[in-house]
């Protein structure tokens, strides 16, 4: 009985040391910076503290913005992810992901940009639109 | 209403050269496509009632569209129904019936892009994903339309009235219910929305971004997912509207944010969970609004400034205001609090002592949400009342100088 209970409370333990992202729940969920309630599932954002707490945003507009109001320990400390323009549910770490921004591309809050998991997926994506591809260094720079 | 049509059918074969153009069942042009390629410019098409199932129709001639005893335009689930892209279109009289849906493009029953001067009124739209949409136009009507969005999975449906860098637009009379925002202005200039109903929505009943220089008054948004949202906007006018009965945690009356210049005026706020709630905005003024039955009638975020809240009723709210931080850069004076307990000896009709209109217990529960589940415990009663003796955790500069003692006749 009480190898069960041990066992129980090690299983909680572990659980809540769990630091890897959340699914957005699209329709509830808020987004930290903007407010508004996640929507599009082509775009999403995740930052997960040093001390494992969770935000959600609902664009790459937000998600600078959130950022850029932290001082960089905090966000070194961070990690970032974004969700894969194809996949609602695959996250990508925020410097690893191939970007493309245009007009095509129409986010809740205006940052008009779409993250892929890979070069293949982004550059079949570009094929005749008007935009360009980017990398998270150029984005952070250039988002509000 | 036959006589009616006769005379503006009389009016419009009079005019010039225009045409008018009969489809239907009973008529010799069977299909409106067919009707289409016929017509000329400015000639009038009038669609008699039955069902069309013509997938998508494209429209790119200046004409007058009228439905004749509510015919029926199926999109089967798969179609966009009307494209149109010329001045001068009035269409009216028609029902929009289960337009498709697709997630790389804005499926829509009526997609109107680069136009101006057009009328779009007294239309019916069911099932849709997005209702009408409107881009890249100017100077034009949208009214008494009656849109009933599906009850499909939120993320998959689309908003009722969209429109995306558009000016001059009058959206009024339109009944909106069940799509993820009611009404939605991206970019939009010098509008108007009036008289709408806007309900049962499942993100916002409006939805403003980036749209300067409009106002919107004398509407009702209820029971909306998460009430109204005015964001990232300047000088926009909100008069007479009624926000009632929007509930959950993130739901909101209004939602203002980062949002400057504007008047919030004679609106009814009434059982939401939050009244308004507003981050960064500056130079407000919001008078003569009734708050009643809200869980929070005012959160008022540390980083607003420069708002005026001036002769407002506050009745039977939880909590009056709510507010961040210790910093007040906001004018609070000649409101009503049914909360107030003070005294008025020389019968001016304003209390002699300031009312504080926060109270310990919304501080606590903006720094620990869940903390709310110990109110009204005889601890928080009991904190509340050595908190009014000795402030401490309460901004003691947010307070009414002068609260009415009789509330404001509205």
């Amino acid at each position: 009985m009480l190898f069960r209970i041990a066992f129980f409370l090690l299983a909680m333990v572990l659980c809540a040391c769990n630091t890897g992202p959340e699914l957005i729940k699209f329709g509830s969920d808020d987004c930290n910076f903007c407010k508004m309630t996640i929507i599009d599932e082509k775009f999403g954002a995740e930052v997960i503290t040093a001390k494992g707490k969770i935000h959600k945003f609902d664009d790459l507009n937000c998600l600078v913005s959130f950022l850029k109001a932290r001082t960089t320990e905090e966000n070194e400390s961070s990690k970032i992810f974004v969700i894969d323009f194809l996949n609602k549910n695959k996250f990508i770490p925020v410097s690893e992901a191939v970007y493309y921004t245009g007009e095509e591309v129409h986010s809740p809050m205006n940052g008009n940009t779409a993250a892929f998991a890979t070069k293949v997926d982004a550059l079949d994506f570009e094929k005749g639109k008007s935009g360009g591809l980017t990398t998270w260094n150029d984005l952070y720079n250039n988002l509000r | 209403m036959r006589l009616l049509l006769f005379i503006s059918f009389l009016f419009i074969t009079m005019a010039g050269n225009s045409r008018s153009i009969f489809v239907g069942p009973n008529h010799t042009v069977k299909k409106i496509s067919q009707a289409l390629s016929m017509a000329n410019e400015n000639d009038t098409l009038f669609i008699d009632y039955g069902i069309y199932k013509e997938g998508n129709i494209v429209i790119s001639k200046s004409l007058k569209i009228i439905g004749i005893n509510n015919p029926v335009l199926d999109g089967e689930g798969r179609f966009e129904i009307f494209t149109i892209s010329a001045n001068d279109i009035l269409l009216k009289g028609i029902v929009f019936k289960n337009s498709g849906y697709s997630s790389m493009n804005d499926f829509a029953s009526i997609k109107i892009i680069d136009a101006s001067n057009f009328i779009i009124e007294g239309n019916t739209i069911i099932n849709a994903s997005f209702a009408i949409h409107i881009s890249n136009c100017t100077n034009f009507y949208v009214r008494n339309n009656i849109i009933s969005g599906a009850t499909r999975e939120e993320q998959n449906t689309g908003n009722g009235i969209h429109l995306w860098k558009c000016s001059r637009a009058i959206i009024a009379g339109n009944t909106i219910k069940g799509h993820r925002d009611g009404i939605y202005f991206e970019f939009v200039t010098d509008s108007e929305i009036k008289n709408n109903y806007s309900a049962k929505n499942m993100r916002y009943g409006l939805h403003f971004m980036f749209s300067n220089n409009d106002t919107y008054t004398q509407n009702t948004f209820t029971d909306n997912g998460a009430g109204v949202a005015v964001m990232f906007s300047n000088h926009v006018n909100m008069i007479q509207n009624i926000f009632e009965k929007n509930m959950g945690g993130s739901a909101y009356g209004i939602l203002l944010k980062e949002i400057s210049d504007g008047l919030i005026s004679k609106n009814i706020f009434k059982d939401n969970t939050v009244g308004i709630f507003m981050e960064g905005a500056n130079r407000l003024e919001v008078k003569n609004n009734r708050f009643e039955n809200n869980g929070w009638a005012f959160r008022i975020q540390a980083s607003c400034s420069d708002i005026t809240v001036i002769e407002n009723n506050f009745k039977g709210n939880t909590f009056d205001i709510a507010t961040n931080g210790s910093l007040v850069l906001n004018k609070f004076e000649n409101n009503y609090w049914d909360k107030y307990e003070g005294y008025d000896l020389n019968k001016d009709g304003k209390g002699d002592i300031p009312f504080h209109p926060v109270s310990m217990f919304a501080m606590v529960t903006e720094e620990i949400p869940s903390s709310i589940m110990l109110y009204r415990s005889f601890m928080v009663i009991l904190l509340e009342r050595a908190e009014k003796a000795v402030p401490s955790l309460t901004p003691a500069d947010l307070k009414d100088d002068k609260p009415l003692m009789k509330a404001v006749n509205l």
